[in-house]
């Protein structure tokens, strides 16, 4: 939202120009499609875009705002709409504006898009007002619905910008229409002077604020809308604060996400990764991670420990455990010396803060070239050569490639030869002691491959904290070891599964059911809806756990008096009667068993929420629409715990 | 065990009272057990806690879930995938329609009005096969406890 509030005062300023250029109306229409479907699926409503058949197949101008506003309309729409639908239709009106709008009256052609919805509407003598910054329809609805305003004056400032205006209908009960006309060929406009009204309201509460920290005025927003701070969260997730590259991103940039809420911090990656001709993205929360790593898939990923809401570690765990996250490289980055215990935890390195110049090029670096190398080179020292060949034929694949070292000295001469991704080091060779290889494969090798000891060996406590100082992983040979190294060895060279051969697919695939935690566990699931208990328990039972379903927070209460076997608990927030966080209140009130595992389902990742389901006691959190792989993810992290 | 199989247990599921009452006088003779439900939700419900079911009937054209829509969350879940569903359907609901339900996992249709002795004989197709596979699978275990005695001997 700054960002926008930035934006706008700049297009009075004329800071910000346009950049016009031929737009498909398909691509609109599947831009709105991609970002609102999900958003009327978890709010049950239907969702329809038309596009008129009569129109050209496209038109000229700037994509990018013309989205921000179809966003802003939409997300208003979706806002106020408790139940039936919200509808965009793009068609070429019949001079159909009502005022004098010289550049649509002067056009060739015009194009409208209409954003109807079945929400509450607006009260005629309020809607003169509605485009004012920071009003609202009504004081007492802010409560409910949340919404500044704001959106709207941004939304009718970008639109003069295009060359157009946005018009209002609204039907209090009934719903409202709002119709943003544009010319289909370009024709910069100016401002109007009302918008520019807007624009200085605007201002105004820009200059009231500190003019470089974000967070300054974020709160001073805060204070004068009472308490309002969801609807500035909505807006503030529908329109980045952090200034990254999340809106203009193309299908072959490389991405580089970075999770990191020192927002300073953040630009200084960003700016280094442009320097470097990538693109980057900023993460303060973990719901945010998933949500940017599903929809940028980042080549890399830096992980700032310390997060407001949650656990850099946690992070780490999160998508350590997703098998479809897992390849990506997290370089973690923390305040405090933990470089051990990050490696173990699959960390791909370890960055001391504050980070010098130096180890950020170093960082950069190895995301780079590591991104760069399709083939991975995998060193395996091994004096048993039908064991050997048994690891390379295991390994070798499209994309790695094995060589083999007989011998101590014959690995070392290979390391200095040669970069390698990944090396599995047996423990007994006849030429050297397996310390002695180790530390000294340890001072050869480039900084960041990963050892890995494979090893018949029986290691002494010593040994073993030895080991795990200077390697990253230890396996131990004996039954079903092959299938543990190759999981281990895709693991450290960071190979998406999807990408392997379907046989060594089924052998990971079998390894992580095998060991699966969530096995056998005995969970309550807590939600008003019986569909979504059925397809929880559908999807559930498929990974065996045990189901227990309550539809109330009362039947949930009861379950858990009689049932002293719940191993976890998965909480609907959005309940009628008592709702999540007053059955979360009551079920830690009541029973003593503060352990327990709750995790809340909430309909949209907004700060307020989480911060009210773990005042509530709620362990965890996870956000609607439910992805079933994060959602098991996360509750395997606390079963680990 | 041996009562399930003796009666044997049916959901019905349909959005009318009359239709459910009338569907359970019709079928009550033969001395089945029901469950029944009045929408797709309610049959959902009732699936969450048992799954011991010969026969499920359902109406297809019910408001919010249909028919369809509900089979195929049922069928979704590997505890309920065996249980046969035989549809309850208007007579003129085109050959298309009746696809789709075969798809979402129908084994059969009833058309309206429902006569009586038909409804009876295809429901005791579907309860003898269930009975069947019940004994099959009671002597299986039986053989897989008598070869359990056998080896230890």
């Amino acid at each position: 939202m700054i960002n926008d509030i930035l934006d706008l005062s700049k297009i009075e300023s004329g800071f910000i120009s346009a950049n016009f250029s031929p737009v498909r109306f398909s691509e609109i229409a599947s831009f709105v499609e991609t970002t609102f479907k999900p958003i009327s699926e978890a709010r049950h409503l239907r969702f329809h875009i038309e596009t008129d058949p009569k129109l050209p197949e496209g038109m000229e101008t700037d994509l990018q705002r013309l989205n921000q506003i179809l966003k802003n309309l939409l997300s208003n729409s979706f806002k106020f709409t408790e139940k039936g639908e919200v509808r965009l239709k793009i068609y070429e009106p019949k001079n159909s504006w009502k005022q004098g709008n010289s550049n649509l009256d002067n056009a060739k052609a015009v194009v409208a898009f209409a954003i109807s919805d079945t929400g509450i509407g607006i009260p005629q003598e309020k809607q003169n007002i509605i485009f004012e910054a920071f009003q609202q329809a009504e004081g007492s609805t802010s409560r409910k619905y949340g919404g500044t305003g704001l959106g709207l004056s941004i939304s009718r400032g970008l639109a003069e910008l295009l060359g157009g205006t946005i018009e209002m209908d609204s039907n209090p009960g009934y719903g409202s229409t709002f119709i943003l006309y544009l010319p289909i060929e370009n024709t910069p406009g100016l401002p109007s002077r009302e918008a520019s009204d807007n624009i200085k309201a605007i201002q105004k509460l820009q200059l009231s604020a500190d003019s470089g920290d974000i967070d300054n005025l974020l709160n001073s927003l805060r204070l004068t809308t009472d308490g309002e701070t969801k609807s500035l969260e909505i807006v503030n997730e529908m329109i980045n604060e952090t200034g990254d590259d999340r809106s203009n991103i193309q299908p072959n940039d490389k991405v580089i996400l970075v999770v990191e809420d020192d927002l300073r911090f953040g630009r200084i990656v960003i700016e280094k990764a442009h320097k470097e001709g990538m693109k980057a993205v900023v993460a303060t929360n973990y719901i945010e991670v998933f949500d940017l790593v599903n929809r940028f898939a980042p080549i890399a990923i830096t992980l700032d420990v310390k997060l407001p809401d949650t656990s850099g570690w946690k992070v780490l765990d999160l998508l350590g455990n997703d098998l479809n996250y897992r390849h990506i490289p997290i370089h973690l980055i923390s305040g405090e010396e933990n470089r051990q215990l990050a490696l173990k935890r699959g960390a791909r390195s370890f960055l001391l803060k504050p980070l010098e110049n130096e180890s950020l090029n170093e960082l950069f670096e190895d995301i780079i070239t590591y991104n760069r190398k399709e083939s991975k080179a995998v060193l395996v020292v091994e004096d048993n050569e039908i064991e050997s060949s048994q690891i390379a034929k295991l390994l070798h694949g499209d994309n790695v490639e094995v060589t083999i070292a007989p011998t101590g000295e014959k690995a070392l001469h290979f390391i200095n030869s040669k970069d390698f991704d990944c090396i599995i080091l047996d423990y007994t060779l006849p030429d050297i002691s397996g310390i002695d290889l180790v530390n000294r494969v340890g001072s050869t090798k480039k900084k960041l491959t990963p050892v890995i000891v494979y090893s018949a060996k029986d290691f002494s406590k010593v040994e073993l904290k030895q080991l795990n100082r200077n390697t990253n992983s230890v396996l131990l040979k004996g039954v079903n070891s092959l299938e543990n190294l190759l999981e281990e060895t895709v693991l450290q060279l960071h190979i998406n599964y999807k990408e392997l051969a379907p046989e060594k697919r089924k052998i990971i695939e079998n390894i992580r059911v095998k060991e699966d935690i969530l096995t056998s566990k005995n969970i309550l699931v807590v939600d008003d809806d019986v569909r979504n208990l059925f397809a929880l328990t559908t999807v559930f039972e498929r990974y065996n756990i045990n189901v227990i379903t309550a539809e109330s927070g009362k039947e949930a209460i009861n379950i858990l008096n009689e049932n002293a076997n719940i191993d976890m608990v998965l909480m609907d927030i959005m309940m009628p009667e008592m709702d999540g966080y007053e059955t979360t209140q009551k079920i830690r009130r009541e029973h003593k068993n503060s352990s327990l595992p709750i995790i809340a389902v909430t309909a949209k990742a907004m700060k307020g929420d989480r911060q009210k389901c773990i005042e509530a006691g709620a362990s965890d959190y996870i956000t609607k629409p439910l992805k079933i792989d994060q959602l098991l993810s996360l509750m395997r992290v606390w079963f680990y715990k | 065990m041996i009562n399930m199989v003796t009666y044997p247990k049916i959901l019905l599921v349909d959005d009318r009272e009359d239709n459910l009452l009338s569907i359970e006088t019709i079928l009550e003779p033969d001395g089945y057990k029901f469950s029944k439900a009045n929408s797709g939700r309610e049959a959902l419900k009732i699936l969450l806690k048992e799954y011991d079911f010969a026969l499920i009937l359902m109406d297809v054209k019910m408001p919010n879930m249909n028919g369809f829509k509900t089979a195929a969350l049922i069928y979704e879940r590997e505890k309920l995938k065996h249980i046969p569903i035989i549809f309850i359907t208007a007579n003129n609901y085109g050959d298309e329609n009746i696809f789709k339900g075969y798809r979402a996992g129908a084994v059969d249709y009833i058309y309206k009005p429902v006569n009586p002795d038909l409804l009876r004989a295809k429901v005791s197709v579907f309860v003898d096969l269930y009975r069947k596979n019940h004994r099959l699978l009671l002597q299986e275990k039986k053989l897989v406890a008598i070869n359990k005695i056998l080896k230890t001997k």
